[in-house]
């Protein structure tokens, strides 16, 4: 198990959070929770997460500008981000890519999948 | 014969061409005013000869006005009802100075009505002038008729954006509720939650296989969406058939083995390049193997191949299945469309397969078709157009020389270019200018040294006209000074006569963004004077 690994969850939906939250747990990942953008760049740069779950769509900043501002920003550039988004499209890869993602998940996506995505950034 | 019987001769052959003439002039008048028209015919002086009575009901003009035969208060009436009377006597003037033109435009009235107008100058057996009949059609109900079938049209157009809106935004709605429903079971069928027992298990996994068949109908539907409004990206390439078919039959070869069928790829060896997008192709290879796959029962015999028909490619993938009967053969494209077809076990389709699939060989310049013989299979292919290195785009090109040999020199040059041309001649700037309005040509050649066509303003009119629709003005004259001037005012090139065809066609192939495919030769005899 991967303890001690801590995953900064940015979405703003409770339930989506909740239910992320109890199969990332189930795995041996401690999580904390952002419920928007300003909250959740805030909390990037403050409890120095492992690796970030971002939303495409959030309230008060959008989820590609967070990506954005911390991939163009020295200190965190090395956290990897894992974009959700809500519409399939190539342009999403394109858009997650371009915002600096480090891989990108359509919702909605296959759980295990999200794991396994996450495994691959946070090699044990 | 004596006196007396010579003079009733005469007074005889007068009688008759007296009677001939009266015949004649019944005729005229009779034909003047059934004619639905408004006709007027004026003298070369534009003083008025006849005019019918259709002509004044049409523009109002008092009796007494048209009892007076007066040209200048009959001018009055008419200019007093146009629009823009400018235009109109600009035209009149324009026509009295160039006798032998027709014309052929439309007058807007004031009353918001639309008159046709028609000019053709009278010339007699030996060539005398007489005059000039113009005719007046009233068109408005047929304007009218017309502007409301292009403005339902726009609406039509604005409502599918408007669909095609609301069902791109529409599944992206749906996705967060399903993906959060879709976690949730997730929780409780991997045990997260807590254990199961069997049949709660069995639950558990029909709602997440119906989870992901909404998602993708959900996919499907936002596709469908894009492709109707215009949104998705055709990159076409030149792609070798066989590397095509090669992925597709490689990738589905394990699928077709989970129920024993045999899948045969069938590539003849020196097929032509085709052009196409083949990441979009690939997506209807794997539509047309996944429907063959599902309603093809076990052991059953696949075939994906492809051959050369005409300036095409008919790519197709057949079955021995039950195959389809004729009354659905049209429908199954139809989005959504119930048929009758046995699937088998396992997810249903989504029902917007095959109408995406067809409108991307449609996006792709080909078709998609199907034929079947119930209870024989069946077998479905699409066309994809060859790939060719010629420019397959029609050019157009509009000529305007007043020197009949120098056109016909130009044409036979034109001829050799091996563009494919669309050529249309004019002797004068105005007829070029009207032929322009209609004709948007990608080339104006123009003689500088036509009657008119320095005149500033149908210069200046016919350039706007052309470089509004992107398209080069090549400007032709013995006078190199005339021609240094007009490149200056926006002219793209020009060609001091006389020329060679060659240099005209190497003008002309740089004009129209082509590599000249021919060599200029000094010694070419061809010089156009």
């Amino acid at each position: 198990m991967s303890a001690g690994k801590k995953i900064l969850l940015i979405e703003d939906e409770p339930d989506f959070r909740f239910g992320v939250r109890m199969q990332l747990e189930a795995n041996g990942y401690a999580v904390i929770e952002a419920e928007d953008g300003v909250a959740g760049l805030d909390a990037a740069r403050e409890q120095s997460p492992d690796l970030i779950i971002l939303d495409g769509r959030l309230p008060k900043m959008g989820g590609y500008e967070v990506a954005r501002q911390l991939k163009g920003n020295q200190k965190y550039r090395a956290i990897p981000i894992v974009m959700l988004t809500a519409r399939s499209q190539q342009s999403d890869k394109q858009t997650s890519q371009d915002a600096g993602a480090d891989a990108y998940l359509t919702k909605p996506f296959d759980s295990d999948e999200l794991v396994l995505t996450i495994s691959k950034l946070l090699p044990r | 014969m004596n006196i007396r019987k010579q003079i009733k001769r005469k007074e005889c052959g007068n009688h008759r061409a007296e009677e001939e003439l009266r015949f004649k002039n019944a005729l005229l008048s009779t034909q003047q005013e059934t004619a639905l028209d408004g006709i007027l015919v004026v003298d070369e002086n534009g003083g008025i000869i006849s005019s019918n009575q259709r002509f004044a009901d049409m523009w109002d003009i008092p009796s007494e006005t048209m009892k007076s035969k007066s040209d200048e208060r009959t001018l009055q009436a008419v200019m007093d009802r146009l629009a823009n009377p400018e235009n109109f006597l600009c035209k009149v003037k324009h026509l009295y100075e160039f006798r032998d033109e027709t014309s052929r435009d439309e007058l807007v009235l004031k009353d918001g009505k639309t008159f046709d107008r028609y000019s053709a100058p009278m010339f007699g057996a030996n060539g005398k002038y007489y005059g000039r009949v113009w005719y007046f059609r009233d068109i408005t109900e047929s304007k009218t008729a017309m502007d409301k079938i292009k403005s339902s049209e726009q609406s039509l157009r604005e409502l599918s954006e408007t669909k095609s809106q609301f069902v791109a935004n529409a599944s992206h709605e749906l996705r967060t509720p399903l993906a959060i429903i879709r976690q949730f079971i997730y929780l409780l069928d991997s045990g997260i939650a807590g254990p199961l027992v069997n049949k709660q298990k069995d639950c558990t996994s029909a709602a997440l296989r119906n989870c992901d068949r909404l998602a993708e109908l959900i996919n499907r539907m936002l596709d469908l969406a894009r492709i109707e409004a215009g949104k998705v990206n055709i990159d076409p390439s030149r792609v070798e058939p066989s590397l095509l078919l090669i992925q597709s039959y490689t990738d589905f070869l394990p699928k077709m083995e989970t129920k024993k069928q045999r899948l045969i790829l069938e590539t003849p060896n020196n097929l032509p390049a085709v052009c196409c997008d083949p990441q979009t192709i690939a997506s209807v290879l794997i539509e047309l193997l996944g429907n063959a796959h599902k309603f093809t029962p076990e052991g059953g015999k696949i075939i994906l191949g492809c051959r050369q028909e005409g300036q095409f490619l008919s790519v197709y993938v057949e079955d021995n299945g039950p195959g389809i009967p004729l009354k659905d053969q049209e429908r199954i494209f139809e989005a959504f469309a119930q048929v009758d077809r046995q699937e088998g076990p396992g997810a249903k389709g989504t029902g917007l397969g095959l109408t995406i699939i067809r409108e991307i060989v449609k996006l792709n310049g080909g078709s998609l078709s199907v034929s079947s013989t119930p209870g024989n299979g069946s077998r479905f292919s699409f066309t994809l157009p060859l790939f060719t290195t010629e420019k397959l785009l029609i050019q157009r090109v509009l000529v305007a020389d007043n020197d009949k040999k120098s056109i016909h020199l130009i044409m036979q040059g034109l001829k050799r270019s091996g563009l494919q041309l669309d050529i249309k001649t004019a002797s004068t700037g105005l007829q070029a200018l009207v032929i322009a309005g209609t004709f948007h040509p990608h080339l104006v050649i123009l003689d500088a040294n036509l009657p008119d066509s320095m005149t500033p303003g149908v210069f200046k009119s016919l350039g706007r006209e052309t470089l509004e629709k992107r398209g080069k003005v090549l400007m032709i004259s013995t006078d190199q000074r005339i021609l240094r001037s007009l490149v200056r005012q926006g002219v793209h090139d020009y060609l001091v006569k006389p020329f060679s065809v060659e240099q005209l066609l190497v003008k002309v192939a740089h004009l129209l963004g082509n590599e000249p495919n021919v060599k200029v030769n000094q010694a070419d005899p061809a010089r156009m004077e």
